[in-house]
């Protein structure tokens, strides 16, 4: 699991183009949206992407994405029971 | 005093103002099935397509091997249409512009074009065609239309902000007649585009209904021949519409997403008032820009509530008529809008039945006849944060 | 009230002159997207947003800080304030970004930029100007063009950001000046360019 985390953490910078966030600087736990990283619809559907891309993940409806993109713990903990 | 004297459009419901006429009053959409534009949604999406191939608009126009591509060939008939329907007959006699918007541009046939030029001789009118200006270059070219030519490139809006210049532009002497509108094909890309946003609806879209899904894309044409009250007079002319206000703004808020309470419409309606010198009770129906999103239609339906207050005009969106147009939308609206005067008529906002649950408002859901309809406001809202409004009044 | 161009900024050959003075400049050889990173550093302007735009639109909000921080146009009311932009290539690169991602997975953050007019959304979102915008497509820069609309719109605004942004393949170019309704006493006061096609073409090939 915290291989999986750290992995998505530099999966998100890069492919949210968080340019001047480092790794490190992601709290697991913080809101991904609103306050923390303050991500925007935008990155949200950008995430979505990211699903699909490197986890063969495929959301259908946005709305169903808020809770899974809570926070990275969140996304990971989505992804790896998906996995089962 | 700035009058319309004349109006062209080819959309998905008709490829003149008579057919779109027909259309609006038997109810009938022109949403359905993607039959011409090759791409890999076709069988999962429905569109408002213009129901002739390249070929056939080609034939429609008159012309044989143009090479003008499809989102050229619409503005071409539209344009004819607008300045027969005006009843021109020499363009020179005054000082006449073409302000013409679009989004796509020549990317529906560059899409189609590229991986051939990449590897065989280039193709010489894909290349000039795919530059957003060159429709109206060629258009303009087409008519003789000389004394001054722009294209403008603001999304969703682009159409009101192409008649706002012309409008200006012969208040100001600087014409005496202008012909403005806009013009998008479908292609690819957009639609490509649009579904990466997630705010397409795979079936027919549902404007201010609370369990509306997103918008169906659409493609046209349309064009207003604005002229300057000397022109009119001169020429003994019998308008068919006041083009008395109009109103933009930037909503300031994100890139695509209009803000919740629809400050930036909020600012370009109550522009339009100013300029039209009309109190909001005045309003008699709303051409809403309605496009069937979450989004905007809430934020739209905030704006209104904030504008009107406990007065809200009948207003209705005909989205669900066209599909959303988009550079196009606002011109093919506002021909809508014409007519709607000129028949007495509003037009419904088809497929809306469930009332939206964050706001009383609802639109008007079947034909209304007998409809006084002295001033029409016309709402388009764009990417960008790009809010325009345009009202239309009686002669 | 004659209206005057109140402030400039040039970004060209990857270097950023505001008011004809020399900002900064990118040591050769660098790719003007990188250019545009570092002049954003070197700006200080602690905006993360900024790389997630497109270049042109990261090349508008640059051109447009130095002239919106100037003090001389601080007295300009935002929602009287216009944006008037305009190029040739429209979109394009991101265009052309954005296809690449098409038959791959589509990119919603790249399809969002493909529309010239996001950049005065940036700008707009930025410094909460909420005045009137458009964007024009043209072969080539139009001086009178611009001149013309803003002289239209002087009626009812009392001040415009103008210019043009154009992004191609290997170099970007940036011109953007604002104009504003100025008072007599003002003109009095300093010598400010008094606003003209013939003036405003000076500027952009200078």
């Amino acid at each position: 699991m915290e291989n999986l985390i750290e992995n998505l953490k530099k999966q998100i910078i890069e492919q949210l183009n968080l340019a001047e966030v480092k790794p490190e600087d992601i709290d697991p736990s913080a809101p991904l949206f609103g306050e923390g990283l303050g991500l925007d619809s935008i990155d949200a559907l950008e995430l979505i992407v990211l699903l699909e891309k490197n986890y063969g993940l495929k959301i259908q409806e946005p709305k169903d994405a808020k809770n899974i993109f809570q926070s990275v713990k969140t996304l990971a903990e989505y992804i790896t029971s998906q996995k089962k | 005093m700035v009058f319309v004297t004349g109006i062209g459009i080819i959309s998905a419901i008709g490829k003149n103002v008579s057919e779109t006429l027909s259309s609006l009053l038997e109810s009938r959409t022109g949403i359905g099935k993607i039959n011409h534009l090759q791409t890999i949604h076709k069988d999962n999406y429905v569109a408002g397509e213009v129901n002739y191939s390249l070929q056939e608009l080609e034939n429609l126009a008159g012309l044989k091997n143009s090479n003008y591509n499809r989102t050229t060939l619409l503005s071409l008939l539209a344009t004819q249409e607008a300045l027969i329907s005006a009843e021109i007959k020499d363009i020179s006699t005054h000082r006449t512009g073409f302000i013409s918007a679009s989004s796509v541009g020549g990317m529906c046939h560059s899409e189609l074009l590229y991986k051939d030029f990449l590897e065989r001789k280039p193709h010489k009118n894909f290349i000039d065609t795919h530059y957003t200006g060159s429709h109206a270059t060629d258009v303009a070219k087409h008519f003789g239309i000389i004394d001054y030519v722009t294209t403008i490139s603001t999304a969703c809006s682009s159409a009101a902000n192409a008649i706002m210049l012309g409008a200006r532009l012969i208040n100001n002497n600087i014409l005496d007649r202008v012909v403005v509108g806009g013009t998008d094909a479908l292609c690819k890309f957009t639609f490509n585009g649009f579904n990466t946003l997630m705010i397409l609806d795979k079936e027919w879209c549902k404007p201010f209904d609370n369990n509306r899904k997103g918008l169906n894309l659409g493609e046209g044409a349309a064009y207003l021949v604005l002229e300057s009250e000397r022109v009119v007079k001169a020429e003994n002319k019998k308008p068919l519409a006041i083009l008395s206000g109009y109103g933009n703004a930037n909503d300031a808020f994100h890139q695509t997403a209009s803000s919740p309470d629809g400050q930036g419409a909020y600012a370009a309606i109550q522009k339009a008032l100013e300029v039209a010198n009309l109190s909001p009770i005045k309003i008699d129906y709303i051409n809403a820009h309605g496009t069937g999103t979450a989004n905007n239609d809430s934020s739209e339906a905030a704006a209104l509530q904030n504008i009107f207050k406990e007065n809200i005009p009948p207003f209705s969106s005909t989205k669900a008529f066209t599909g959303h147009t988009l550079a196009a939308a606002a011109s093919i609206e506002a021909v809508i809008s014409i007519l709607s005067i000129q028949q007495k008529t509003i037009f419904p906002n088809l497929n809306c039945v469930t009332h939206m649950q964050d706001t009383k408002l609802f639109p008007v859901t079947s034909l209304q006849k007998n409809a006084e309809l002295n001033h029409v406001l016309s709402n388009s809202f764009g990417f960008g944060g790009n809010c325009s409004s345009l009202i239309f009044s009686k002669n | 009230m004659s209206t005057h161009i109140l402030s400039y900024t040039k970004i060209k050959n990857n270097g950023l002159w505001h008011n004809g003075k020399l900002i900064t400049q990118g040591a050769e050889p660098v790719t003007y997207t990188s250019f545009l990173e570092e002049a954003y550093k070197s700006l200080n302007l602690s905006y993360p947003k900024f790389f997630k735009m497109d270049a042109l639109s990261k090349l508008g909000v640059l051109c447009a800080e130095q002239i919106l921080a100037d003090e001389n146009i601080s007295r300009f009311q935002k929602e009287k304030t216009a944006i008037v932009l305009s190029n040739k290539n429209s979109s394009l690169q991101t265009d052309i970004a954005y296809s690449k991602t098409m038959s791959g997975f589509p990119s919603p953050s790249l399809f969002v930029y493909t529309l010239p007019n996001i950049v005065t959304g940036e700008i707009s979102i930025k410094h909460k100007i909420t005045g009137e915008n458009a964007f024009f497509i043209e072969p080539t820069f139009n001086a009178d063009l611009l001149y013309n609309y803003t002289e239209l719109l002087l009626q009812v605004s009392d001040a415009a950001l103008c210019g043009w942004l154009n992004v191609d393949e290997k170099t970007c170019e940036g011109f953007l000046y604002f104009i504003g309704k100025q008072t007599a006493n003002d003109e009095k006061k300093i010598n400010f360019i008094k606003h003209n096609p013939n003036n405003i073409t000076q500027l952009y090939i200078n």
